[in-house]
């Protein structure tokens, strides 16, 4: 009949001293058992309790435990509490490997206790007070960190690394040459006068197609934009003059600062355009508009601007009036 | 557990998360992207403009004609060749102060005159590859004129430009 074994050895891989409890007919096979495990037995000790535990199809993790399997019996790697009676050995087998220490004095267990599923026989599994209320039945489930990771299960790991390298170099590639989209500009469609000559000439050949023509507009209303002819400032604008059936000068209050004043003359201008395109009545308002040579684009296009405001939005820019 | 068990544990981050978000920025980034790096030149500081309509994409064959009056003592061109100050002294020489000058995409300033030898070439070339003898093509040309830029020189540019043959034009504003 098999007798248990108090064996306390070291583990050349891991460089701890585990105490085990393990089943052997006498120490010699023990010894025999835990050396097949790679341990070296340092101390053996008969235990007159009798086996206890017994774990069935359990999931070996430990060496201590494979042991158990490699004999095919029902050995378990459990702690032994330091309080425990030391048994004398038993006269058939005396002890084959003295005890480097007295028993008494052996150190609070290091025994790395399996995380197998708990067994289906809890009963007489000496735990010790201190790992009563710890993990020592940890859910069956749980894995071992780092084990089972890539089980071999066929289950396909995509390396994605090389792939998030590549995708960095895009990223910052369309992130350097990313711009904004220019939202902020906008644009005035514009027609010329016709060329001098042409307009009825390309109006009366058929094989010309619709590019051909010079686009246009004839409208009766005229907008002028008169220089300031100030050579403190060159290019500004002062009095704007609008004809459509009666002829209107806008010019700023006399006295005013040189922007209050255009800015009144635009705002009166704005007005006046409004009163006029009520006043037509016309689904497409446009008008031809004229300025001096020197004046600034900037005024040309302000007024521009405050005529479009007034919904005439077709605008024929005439050659620049003499001055 | 694995204390001194000589264990290698290998710390894998969750990469697949990082990739959802990098793969998510690079979409966006391709999709905002623009490779048309529109012939627009940067020194051009167009006039403002409220009522102003929106571009339209769809005109895919424009070409972009800045135009802006020239001055050493501008500091928009000071700032613009701020690396080749030699370029600049260069253009003195060629312009007057205050004489306007025209930038297309891949040529050199140039002034009206010489822009109107180029606009005819391209003119020429425009009809020979449409392989027909007319007159118009459907070239939209752009004008962004500088805010400083006399209106006879804007108008001279224009006029220039639908006698050649180009019949759609467009003025570039700021809108504010």
């Amino acid at each position: 009949m098999n007798q248990q074994f108090k064996v306390r050895c070291f583990d050349a891989k891991t460089g701890t001293h585990p105490e085990l409890l393990l089943l052997g007919e006498n120490e010699a096979s023990v010894i025999a058992l835990a050396e097949q495990a790679g341990l070296t037995v340092t101390g053996i000790e008969a235990v007159v309790a009798q086996v206890a535990v017994v774990v069935p199809g359990s999931t070996p993790v430990h060496p201590q435990v494979m042991v158990a399997q490699v004999v095919k019996a029902p050995i378990v790697a459990q702690p032994v509490a330091p309080s425990q009676p030391a048994k004398p050995p038993s006269p058939k087998a005396p002890i084959a490997v003295p005890l480097a220490t007295p028993v008494g004095s052996v150190a609070p267990l290091v025994i790395p206790v399996s995380k197998s599923p708990a067994p289906s026989n809890p009963v007489q599994r000496p735990v010790s007070p201190a790992t009563k209320t710890g993990d020592i039945s940890p859910p069956p489930k749980r894995k071992k960190h780092g084990e089972n990771l890539f089980p071999p299960t066929g289950e396909v790991v995509i390396n994605v690394v090389p792939m998030l390298d590549m995708t960095f170099q895009l990223l910052f590639f369309f992130i350097i040459t990313f711009q904004a989209p220019t939202g902020l500009e906008a644009q005035i469609p514009l027609v010329l006068p016709p060329p001098e000559g042409q307009q009825e000439a390309a109006k009366d050949k058929k094989d010309k197609t619709d590019k051909d023509i010079v686009p246009t507009i004839d409208s009766d209303v005229i907008v002028e934009v008169k220089s300031l002819n100030n050579p403190q400032y060159p290019g500004e604008m002062g009095e704007v003059e609008v004809s459509a059936l009666a002829k209107e000068i806008i010019r700023p209050t006399p006295g005013k600062s040189l922007e209050d004043g255009r800015n009144e003359v635009l705002v009166r201008l704005g007005e006046a355009m409004k009163q006029m395109a009520q006043d037509l009545k016309k689904d497409k308002l446009s008008l031809r508009l004229k300025a001096d040579p020197g004046v600034k684009w900037e005024r040309v296009i302000q007024v521009a601007d405050t005529c479009r405001q007034a919904k005439f939005l077709g605008i024929r820019f005439e050659k620049p009036g003499g001055s | 557990m694995n204390s001194g068990s000589g264990e290698a544990h290998v710390v894998e981050p969750n990469l697949i998360s990082l990739l959802d978000l990098v793969m998510q920025l690079l979409m966006f980034f391709i999709m905002c992207v623009t490779f048309v790096t529109d012939q627009a030149a940067a020194e051009i500081s167009l006039p403002d403009s409220q009522a102003a309509a929106p571009i339209e994409d769809k005109d895919t064959n424009v070409q972009i004609v800045n135009i802006r009056p020239f001055n050493t003592n501008d500091p928009a061109l000071i700032a613009k060749y701020s690396g080749n100050p030699k370029y600049l002294e260069e253009m003195g020489k060629r312009f007057l102060p205050g004489q306007v000058y025209v930038i297309v995409s891949g040529q050199d300033p140039m002034s009206i005159g010489s822009f109107r030898n180029w606009l005819r070439d391209q003119h020429t070339r425009a009809t020979m590859a449409m392989g027909l003898e007319k007159k118009a093509v459907d070239t939209t040309i752009i004008i962004r004129a500088h805010r400083d830029t006399d209106y006879k020189d804007v108008y001279s540019v224009l006029e220039l430009c639908r006698n050649q043959g180009y019949n759609q034009l467009v003025v570039r504003v700021l809108k504010v």
